[in-house]
Formats: C-alpha cells, structure tokens, sequence
C-alpha cells in the first residue's frame, strides 16, 4: 500500500500517547478525516494495545498475588535476622571483645583513681618524740595506723 | 483504604523515612501498590511468568536492601522500575548466555500458516484465535531488540508518559519516541496477517 508523502507514522504513535503538541494535533485530526492509510494503521495500533493489555490481565489472573507477598516477607524477614546475625557474630568476636574488655578496664581504673586520691584526707599526728645523746624517737599516729621512727645520731 | 494510608503512606515524603526505617507496614503497603505493576514490566520483558515471580520478589529485596540509600533524586517509583528493568534484562542475558534465546513453549504452533482471527466472538474457536494471537503478539515482543521492548512494555503496561520513560531508562525523549515507534511497526509486522485477516471479517469479506 503506498501511502502520502504527508503520512507520519511517528505522529501516528506519539497520538497513540497523548504526547502530540496542540498544532500536531490539529494537523493530525484533519489528516486522519481524509487519510485512509493513517486510519488503518491508528486501528492497527490500538488493535495491539487492546491484544497487549489482554494477554497481560489473563497472565496477572493466574497469579497468586498474596502468595508471591508472603515469599518476599519471608525472605526479607530473614535478610532481617541475617543482619542482627552478622551483627551478633561481630559483637561477639575475640577481635572486639578482648579489646573492647581490655578498654573498659582502663577506663574504669582512671575514673577510680580520679575518684579516690593517693593521699589520706586526715592529717598525721605525732604522739610523743624523745631525744637521746645516740637515738632519737618519734611516735606517728595516723587514724588506722601507729608508726614508731628511730634513729640513731652519729658522732660527729 | 487502610488507617496507614489516610495517615499518609500514600505519599512518598512520609513513606520513604519509614521504609528507611525498616516499617514493616509501609514495606507491605509498598509491596500492594507495585507488585502487579513490577509483574507486568518483568512479564513483558521475559514472557515468562514463573521467571517474572521470581524478578519481582529480587527487585523487592533489593528495594528493601538498598532503600537506606535511595537518595530522592529521582522518584520512588522510577527508582523502582529501573531496578525492575535492570533485574529483567539481566534474567534475559543469563538465559541468552545459557540456551541462545528463544524458548518457545511446548504446543505452541504460532507460526502456521493455517490460523485466523476473530476478537468479538466469544466462541471456543474465537478464544482459541485469541489465543493464538496473544502467542504471535509474545513472539512478536520477543524478537524486539531489549531496548524497543523495554520502552514499549513501561509504555503499555504502565502507561508511563515518554518523561518517566526517559527518566527510568536515562535516555532522551527524543529516543523514547523513536523506540515505540519502530516497536510498534515491528509488532504491526508480526501481527500483519491476522489484522488483515481481522479487518476483512470486519468488512464481510
């Protein structure tokens, strides 16, 4: 069939899909009242639209839809677990928890040494002192212990 | 609807967070609004139904797996479709690699020259036609180049307009036009004979 050089089949198509300016349109209705070729081949193109949609809504109805929701829960459900699972496994590892361990001690170490300082809050007491020509003698008295200190005084 | 929907599922800016979330109601709702859709483009791409299953439950994991990374720049919808698109042409590489193409199923007699057509008649022979018809219209499809059957499937199936076409495929308007354009000439060319046949029936000829 030979059509008119004015035949645009391209037009034909984007009509098809509503993608045809306000001009393309005009020109392409008033061509279409008077062209043959272009009515058969718009037929033509819906035909196949109409046979596509068909052939596509019978393959949907023999699908089980809910069936094919529960298998991608159930799997995403277990790429859920399988995540906590690495997780786990990484928590759980030597490699973490020997040094995680090993920090945590040091940590607690200096805030207990911040906590509690090296010297004992009350001050010493001395009891009693004796002087001697050769020894001397102190007598300490701390709130838990009593601490005697003797020396000897050399001649000089 | 449901109470999750008129609390605003519905809309993307209120969905995603959730599904970023890991919400397993907005993951369900997700699921209600496109798996018939992501079935429709993986079945025209593949012609294969149980092989169409198995694309959509891949492209819903992999939404699942990489939502924390969906970064808004396109929407969640052309997002998705281009991975249902990508899963389905790499279904079609594989089975390319490893059979050379062109399954055909058992029974199926498209070819003979001995068929007709008839779409009104609901009659056990003009179902069989009809049948027939969808065959030729699937072999048609499938002897598309991967890139016309790409763009004619989100075009008929989702009636996705030639931007969102563009968008999902990252290609130009210009070349969505021309792809179903020459789709269409190729499945008029398959289906020649039974829309010739058709039309005379239609005329009482």
């Amino acid at each position: 069939m030979k059509r008119s050089k004015a035949c645009d089949s391209m037009l034909l198509s984007r009509h098809m899909d509503g993608e045809l300016s306000p001009a393309e349109y005009d020109w392409l209705m008033s061509h279409l009242a008077a062209c043959p070729d272009c009515q058969e081949e718009l037929r033509q193109n819906e035909a196949l639209r109409t046979l596509y949609k068909s052939d596509l809504a019978e393959e949907r109805s023999q699908v089980s839809f809910q069936g094919l929701e529960r298998k991608v829960l159930k799997q995403v459900s277990q790429k859920r677990l399988s995540w906590w699972m690495r997780h786990k496994e990484l928590f759980f590892s030597k490699k973490l928890l020997i040094p995680a361990t090993a920090m945590a001690a040091m940590v607690l170490l200096f805030f207990s040494l911040i906590r509690q300082p090296l010297l004992p809050p009350d001050p010493s007491a001395i009891i009693t002192s004796l002087s001697g020509d050769m020894t001397s003698v102190i007598v300490l008295e701390t709130p838990k212990t009593r601490q005697t200190i003797i020396w000897f005084n050399e001649a000089s | 609807m449901s109470n999750r929907e008129s609390i605003g599922l519905s809309d993307e800016g209120t969905l995603i967070p959730l599904l970023k979330k890991g919400d397993e109601e907005a993951f369900r709702y997700l699921l209600n609004q496109y798996q018939t859709k992501l079935f429709g483009i993986a079945y025209g791409i593949t012609s294969d139904r149980e092989e169409s299953l198995d694309i959509v439950q891949d492209v819903f994991v992999k939404v699942f797996q990489h939502i924390g990374a969906f970064r808004g720049e396109s929407g969640l919808a052309t997002w998705i479709y281009r991975i249902a698109v990508n899963q389905s042409l790499n279904w079609q590489r594989r089975w390319k690699r490893k059979f050379g193409w062109r399954h055909r199923p058992l029974g199926d007699e498209a070819n003979d020259d001995n068929q007709g057509l008839i779409l009104k008649d609901p009659s056990p022979q003009a179902v069989y036609e009809q049948k027939e018809l969808e065959t030729v219209l699937r072999e048609g499809l499938k002897g598309l180049p991967a890139e016309a059957r790409v763009v004619f499937v989100l075009n008929e199936v989702e009636g996705l307009s030639y931007d969102e076409i563009a968008d999902v495929l990252k290609i130009k308007k210009g070349t969505v036009s021309s792809r179903l354009y020459y789709a269409r000439k190729k499945l008029r060319k398959s289906l020649e004979k039974y829309m010739e046949e058709g039309n005379e029936e239609e005329q009482g000829l």
